[in-house]
């Protein structure tokens, strides 16, 4: 499913405005740090890695009284008309429950719309840095939070049940970076609870609703979905389509989210977006965010890393071209390193080091393939604690830096080598 | 008659009031005859006059009395002259002192009583730092600190006695949350039958938010209605959370421009032109705000300065101590620099000393120090305190 036009639906000073100047690169669309300023809803559009994308920006709903919010309904319904405009729900991220506003908001599209108002829709969670520690939990908390309003107001309404976000995105206008909390964690094994909370054989699914925290009412009509979108008419008989549902279940609230990301990760390298100087950019982060933040600045790759329960994880493989011996090997360093907040606030930097040997292919190029999953089976040399975020991105940065050590004491030599200010004289970290 | 309405009458009379009240505790109710006379003897000026006047509610003052007493009822209408009528604490303890027929210790307990208590009502979303704040002004953990979402609105006192100062802080969880507006009644209700009196209102909300939400508006209107658009004069609006990384380059900025907004809306709820409220930024994590600046003894300041008349004694009575260190090598829990020392005792003159008059007379206060020992005598002392 392509994804082009965005409509962002959200209460005042949720940053609507901010989140669509954000990814412009540019001020277009007005905004107030103290006082409600939207005023007209506003097209704005947006290139990013190659296709354009269209962003409406609206008032905020829900308390600017009756007369206002009708003139707002009418021009969202405009929109929401066409199949090719997705809803997309700005909340901040930080509020621990859900307030008056946000839930009349939600009541007045429910009302106005139906289903159609929550179809497919994305969630859009600002003020990231306000979460502090475990950002990516407390996110997943706030999507449930919000999820179960929508259900409470559908069943409300007699409507079919809300068949929850597609993306969920948690993002910060200070940073560069923001996090899909919605991506499908790698396949695991059936959850158990899960599994035999389904499978009792009886309509009473109150254990799984208790493990969901929902409404009996909510988790039957939940399943109901499920089944209906599997081809089911009743809760299936063999094991292994009863583990595919209760999987899918065990995602909640991200059951419905789809697997490719809908942005990149990182603005980067589509705007230059200084809202602020490097120079008052600490050298000591604040968060394992900010760390992230700062890797892709220093040119790592998303994709080489993730965040998980307050730990950064970062794996790099490369191949040291200035060691291939007499028969075509190469030697090949692989660093897995992370990084995470003890419980004193301090910061812990963490690397493990391997090294293999591999073949080049036949035109002379190492495989990049082969010399990764190689790596991933090598057995760990040696591991070191790191003193700083400089020496965490120098590793990470350089891991074939380190294969020249000799093995007797590769964590003397690694740190040595970290501190030879001749080697890294050419080298800038950016902060 | 209420008591509120019956207490504002007789302190309306001056001083032939308070003579009538003693003269009907004392004498006991013997017929209107019997109390005027009684006026006559007990010398109040202008006797006949204030026979006149106080003749209609004979009756409900003995009831009253019998009710609750002759100190707490005195206490009550020297409360009504402070607040409503400007009567500093100096000519209300020099004209207590010098009631004739009126048992030393009686009047000790009057003076007492009349300065004894002090209530806060904090208003505000659930976990902004209501109660965080209130525990590190007091020194204390007087309110419950937690996360806990409150399922119903109730009103919940705590308490806490320092210095023979009752200190209540009023909670009010629930009146910024509510998530449909069909109580309103029913909270207007509770505040009106269970809070008899406010000397420092508190608003409490991030500094960081960027706006004013709706149930913030709720609240701030019931609260208006509830008791009185008077209360913002002895309001303070607090600002949480003040460290906050996202607001610390423009703080200073975020404080003055949050605080117009909240003037903005109480203008508009009360249909007043304008509104310099007073507030100060607060963070519970953190002893230094942004700036390098301490935010406590400045809240301090604040409360000595907003707090209502009677209550602005009472406080100083109840933590003024902790302004001092015992010892020159240990800085006291509330550190006040030159200028806020400054403030407190200019607001501190205001209360004590009469309107047009400059120091206090020494004879009231006796040579040795405080002849009004207690709670009065506890502020005297910190407010001499502040002058050094």
């Amino acid at each position: 499913m392509k994804l082009n036009r965005f409509i962002l639906i959200g209460r005042t000073g949720a940053g609507k405005s901010t989140l669509i100047n954000y990814l412009s690169g540019k001020d277009e669309c007005k905004t107030d740090k103290y006082r409600p300023c939207t005023k007209n809803p506003k097209k704005v559009s947006i290139q990013l890695q190659g296709n354009t994308y269209e962003f409406i920006d609206t008032p905020g709903l829900g308390e600017s009284g009756d007369e206002l919010d009708s003139l707002y309904i009418d021009f969202i319904s405009q929109y929401l008309t066409d199949e090719k405009t997705t809803p997309a729900f700005v909340f901040k991220s930080d509020d621990s429950r859900l307030r008056s506003e946000d839930y009349s908001l939600l009541k007045l599209l429910a009302n106005r719309f139906g289903e159609r108002v929550f179809e497919d829709c994305t969630l859009f969670l600002t003020f990231a840095a306000n979460l502090g520690e475990e950002s990516v939990q407390k996110a997943t908390t706030r999507t449930k939070m919000i999820t179960e309003a929508i259900y409470q107001i559908q069943n409300g309404l007699n409507q079919d049940i809300f068949k929850g976000f597609r993306y969920v995105k948690l993002l910060d206008s200070k940073c560069s970076a923001f996090i899909d909390v919605s991506m499908p964690k790698a396949p695991t094994p059936v959850e158990p609870d899960v599994f035999f909370a389904l499978s009792s054989w009886t309509d009473d699914h109150s254990k799984l609703a208790k493990k969901l925290n929902l409404d009996t009412n909510i988790t039957e009509k939940l399943i109901e979905s499920f089944l209906y979108q599997e081809g089911f008419e009743q809760l299936p008989y063999y094991v292994r389509d009863l583990g595919n549902i209760a999987n899918k279940i065990a995602q909640y609230p991200f059951h419905n989210s789809l697997v490719d990301p809908l942005f990149p990760l990182s603005m980067k390298e589509e705007h230059s977006l200084q809202n602020q100087s490097d120079a008052t950019m600490p050298s000591k982060p604040n968060s394992i965010y900010e760390v992230a933040e700062i890797l892709i600045k220093n040119n790592i790759s998303e994709s080489s890393f993730s965040i998980n329960n307050g730990i950064l994880k970062v794996q790099r493989t490369m191949a040291h071209r200035q060691f291939i011996n007499q028969e075509g090997y190469a030697n090949c360093a692989r660093v897995d390193a992370c990084c995470f907040k003890n419980d004193s606030g301090q910061f812990t930097f963490f690397a493990l080091f391997k090294k293999t040997n591999h073949p080049y292919t036949d035109e002379g190029k190492p495989d990049e393939v082969k010399i990764i999953e190689e790596a991933e089976n090598a057995p760990t040399i040696c591991h070191i604690t790191l003193d700083s975020i400089v020496d965490f991105i120098k590793v990470i940065k350089f891991p074939s830096y380190f294969l020249g050590v000799g093995e007797d004491s590769m964590e003397k030599g690694i740190i040595e080598n970290l501190h030879d200010e001749e080697e890294w004289e050419d080298i800038t970290i950016v902060f | 008659m209420d008591l509120g309405d019956f207490t504002r009458k007789i302190a309306a009379l001056g001083t032939p009031g308070i003579i009538f009240i003693i003269a009907m505790s004392s004498t006991g109710l013997a017929g209107a005859a019997a109390v005027t006379s009684a006026l006559a003897i007990l010398g109040g000026p202008a006797g006949i006059y204030g026979g006149i006047a106080i003749l209609p509610i004979i009756a409900v003052a003995a009831d009253y009395l019998t009710k609750y007493g002759l100190e707490f009822l005195l206490a009550l209408i020297y409360q009504k002259r402070i607040e409503e009528q400007g009567a500093t604490v100096e000519t209300v303890v020099k004209e207590i002192t010098n009631l004739k027929f009126l048992p030393e210790v009686t009047k000790d307990k009057v003076i007492n009583q009349i300065y004894q208590t002090f209530s806060f009502i904090l208003v505000g979303r659930t976990g902004v730092g209501k109660s965080s704040t209130i525990n590190n002004l007091l020194g204390e953990k007087v309110a419950e600190v937690g996360e806990s979402e409150p399922t119903t609105f109730e009103v919940a006192p705590y308490r806490l006695r320092k210095n023979e100062v009752d200190l209540t802080v009023w909670d009010t969880p629930g009146l910024c949350d509510a998530l449909d507006n069909a109580n309103d009644q029913k909270y207007i209700e509770m505040i009106k039958n269970v809070i008899d009196e406010v000397d420092c209102l508190w608003f409490v909300s991030r500094l960081d938010e960027t706006r004013l939400s709706a149930d913030e508006q709720y609240a701030l209107l019931l609260i208006t209605n509830t008791l009185g658009k008077q209360i913002w004069e002895n309001s303070l609006i607090i600002f949480t959370h003040a460290c906050n990384q996202s607001i610390s380059t423009y703080f200073e900025e975020a404080l003055k421009e949050r605080t117009a907004v909240v003037s903005e809306y109480i203008c508009k709820i009360t249909g007043e032109e304008y509104y310099d409220l007073a507030s100060v930024a607060v963070d519970n994590q953190n002893k230094f705000l942004p700036n390098n600046q301490e935010w406590l003894p400045e809240l301090f300041t604040r409360v000595i300065e907003q707090a209502s008349n009677k209550g602005g004694v009472a406080f100083a009575a109840s933590i003024g101590q902790e302004t001092y260190s015992d010892s020159t090598s240990s800085q006291p829990r509330i550190n006040l620099n030159p200028d806020q020392k400054k403030r407190v005792e200019l607001r501190m003159r205001g209360l004590f000393a009469a309107v047009g008059a400059g120091a206090l007379t020494g004879s009231m206060f006796g040579p040795g120090g405080a002849v009004v020992g207690g709670i009065v005598g506890a502020a005297l002392a910190f407010w001499k305190g502040t002058r050094r």
